[in-house]
């Protein structure tokens, strides 16, 4: 009987939890994703640091090339490889379009060499050339919101790299049109340093304390407050962003936690139902005299299982099919952080104890 | 759950708002210049032709030849160079380019008087460039299109949790109503009209739980926001009751449906 009762409420909680954990993956992988989107977008390599100012994105960021370039004098083995990023639009797709340096990406193990001294020329990402039917030699029109006119540029070549391959790579003069910006402007810019002592020493300018264990994957963003620069210490691209709408890593992981909550409010009333749905195998397990706290202690188990494999369930099912959202023609996976993922394992579970706790059919 | 919806839709305009407002155009900048490319009644045409701009050598520079009195540069390209001159290799001479367009329509760009070109034009292409109204908003609302189709997932996947958590609570609740339905059974009540009685019950109940979960949802995501932003110290969050009162009430009117749908097969059962 004490199976029959465990098979029950297993194969009901099992289908009843399904939809909330699919409901919770679904909403912490597009949250992961989103959050995610800009440290992919700005991608950093061991060794570097990345300098940005403090904007809700990358292509509204500007920061003062001279400026860095000044606080830089005198500090040996260094490189900066700036890059101007501006979203546009191209035959009605928007489209991020980056400005490189090709000598400067090079530095950072990139090679643009394409589009050598050519100005009006672009490379375009792989994918998305299959995407918009981008073929090599063609002209293509750029328009960016900053902008008013369109310009024709043309595709001399592919790139398969990450995150390029679904953006068009112009020469930075190109970008600096689109986006109205002046020779000393950049979007971002990756500090590449030969030692590490540069870093140090960079940071020191800067008037900031780089812990000794982030020293080689520092991100630094400043902000520009009138003539005052302020920089600032982070620990990913995607904190520096949403900086700017006052969010910070910590903040976004007690969202994800609170809308589990919150989805999963619904797992109160299947605890409440359960006793009632599995009421006859109860009642005889009662009369054969088993004690009320391991008849309980048996539903809150069968409940944990079912639980357990629901959200496993759903874990492995979004694992294979890799569901992607698309930002300016970026695939984006849906990243599931697993540790809130357990987390809302653990507060969904809660939620339905509480709901079985709750439940009067237990003492009948 | 309508809270956690409502919080869910003002997030999402928020971010729109954000990033349109971050976006500095004057708002004069109402229309666009589109560039048709192979036209055959257009005087203008697209050359690209190789320049030397302080002393670098560059290919494939977009040299316009239009109708204009002298050479000049564009004034952004002049800024996004550092420079406003510029030697244009054009056939076998070289045309030095001083001083910036007047025209607007040239900022992108170097330009030629066509009548300097001497033939060239032949191996250029036909353009025509001509005023259109699409919005220059037009990007950022794309982009934040994209922002907000990702977290419309999140507040669907929450709304299909909520719907199907629904069953066991209809279940629950119509087995707490038992006693009041077997009474209106006894006296005599039609089974129909208990029905009938149970969906606008329900209707009435949803419809009460997602507007007072709106309501309460937007003031609090509001004051978050608020909060939020001022922090931030950026542009002010701005009340989006109203705009988002449409979605509310298609939310409403969805869930009141699969409410109904609930009561009719449990009622049957």
């Amino acid at each position: 009987m004490i199976a029959r009762l465990a098979a029950k409420i297993i194969l009901v909680s099992f289908v009843l939890s399904m939809p909330i954990a699919s409901a919770i993956a679904v909403a912490l992988g597009a949250t992961g994703a989103l959050y995610a989107f800009y440290s992919y977008i700005v991608p950093r390599y061991d060794g570097e640091i990345v300098v940005s100012n403090i904007a809700l994105a990358p292509f509204t960021s500007l920061i003062d090339l001279a400026s860095l370039a000044h606080r830089l004098e005198n500090i040996s083995g260094i490189h900066i490889a700036p890059e101007v990023m501006v979203v546009a639009l191209v035959e009605k797709h928007v489209v991020i379009v980056r400005g490189v340096e090709t000598e400067a990406t090079r530095y950072r193990g990139i090679d643009l060499s394409k589009l050598g001294n050519c100005l009006y020329c672009c490379i375009v990402g792989r994918d998305l050339a299959k995407r918009l039917g981008i073929e090599l030699g063609r002209i293509v029109v750029v328009s960016s919101v900053f902008q008013r006119v369109a310009i024709p540029l043309k595709v001399v070549g592919y790139t398969d790299r990450e995150p390029y391959s679904y953006e068009i790579i112009v020469p930075i003069a190109i970008a600096r049109v689109l986006r109205c910006a002046s020779r000393s402007h950049a979007s971002v810019a990756y500090i590449h340093a030969e030692h590490r002592e540069s870093i140090e020493l960079l940071s020191r300018k800067l008037g900031i304390g780089v812990p000794r264990t982030l020293l080689e994957r520092a991100l630094i963003a400043i902000k520009y407050m009138g003539r005052e620069e302020r920089a600032k210490l982070y620990s990913s691209v995607s904190e520096v962003y949403l900086s700017r709408l006052g969010i910070d890593r910590t903040t976004v992981i007690a969202a994800n936690l609170a809308l589990s909550a919150i989805v999963a409010m619904g797992l109160y009333l299947m605890g409440r139902s359960l006793p009632h749905i599995a009421k006859k195998e109860i009642v005889v397990l009662r009369i054969v005299g088993m004690p009320r706290l391991s008849i309980a202690t048996a539903l809150c188990t069968a409940l944990l299982v079912s639980m357990v494999l629901s959200w496993l369930c759903i874990y492995t099912a979004l694992s294979v099919a890799k569901p992607r959202i698309s930002i300016a023609n970026h695939e984006i996976p849906l990243e599931i952080d697993i540790h809130v993922y357990a987390l809302s394992l653990a507060i969904a579970y809660a939620i339905a104890v509480l709901g079985l706790a709750r439940s009067g059919e237990l003492d009948a | 759950m309508p809270i956690a919806i409502a919080v869910a839709i003002d997030t999402v305009s928020y971010v729109e708002h954000q990033y349109v407002a971050e976006i500095p155009i004057p708002y004069a900048r109402s229309y666009s210049v589109a560039l048709s490319l192979g036209t055959e009644r257009a005087s203008t045409y697209l050359c690209y032709l190789n320049a030397t701009v302080d002393g670098e050598s560059l290919s494939y520079v977009a040299v316009v030849l239009a109708d204009i009195a002298r050479p000049c540069m564009g004034r952004d390209l002049a800024r996004a160079l550092g420079t406003n001159w510029v030697t244009v290799e054009l056939g076998s001479k070289a045309v030095d380019v001083k001083g910036i367009c007047k025209q607007s329509w040239l900022n992108p760009f170097i330009a030629l008087p066509l009548r300097a070109a001497s033939g060239i034009e032949k191996q250029c292409t036909p353009i025509e460039l001509y005023r259109t109204q699409s919005s220059v908003l037009e990007v950022s609302q794309h982009l934040s299109q994209d922002i907000a189709s990702a977290l419309l997932l999140v507040r669907n996947s929450a709304l299909v949790a909520y719907i199907a958590i629904s069953i066991p609570a209809a279940m629950g609740v119509l087995h707490r109503i038992s006693t009041v339905i077997e009474t209106l059974r006894v006296v005599g009540t039609s089974r129909s009209l208990i029905l009938l009685s149970l969906v606008i019950g329900v209707e009435i109940l949803t419809l009460l739980s997602v507007l007072l979960g709106a309501a309460l949802g937007t003031v609090a995501s509001h004051v978050a926001l608020t909060v939020a932003s001022s922090i931030a110290l950026e542009v002010p969050c701005r009340p989006l009751v109203l705009s988002n009162l449409g979605t509310y009430a298609l939310y409403a009117f969805l869930t009141m449906l699969g409410a109904i749908a609930i009561v009719f097969r449990v009622s049957r059962a």
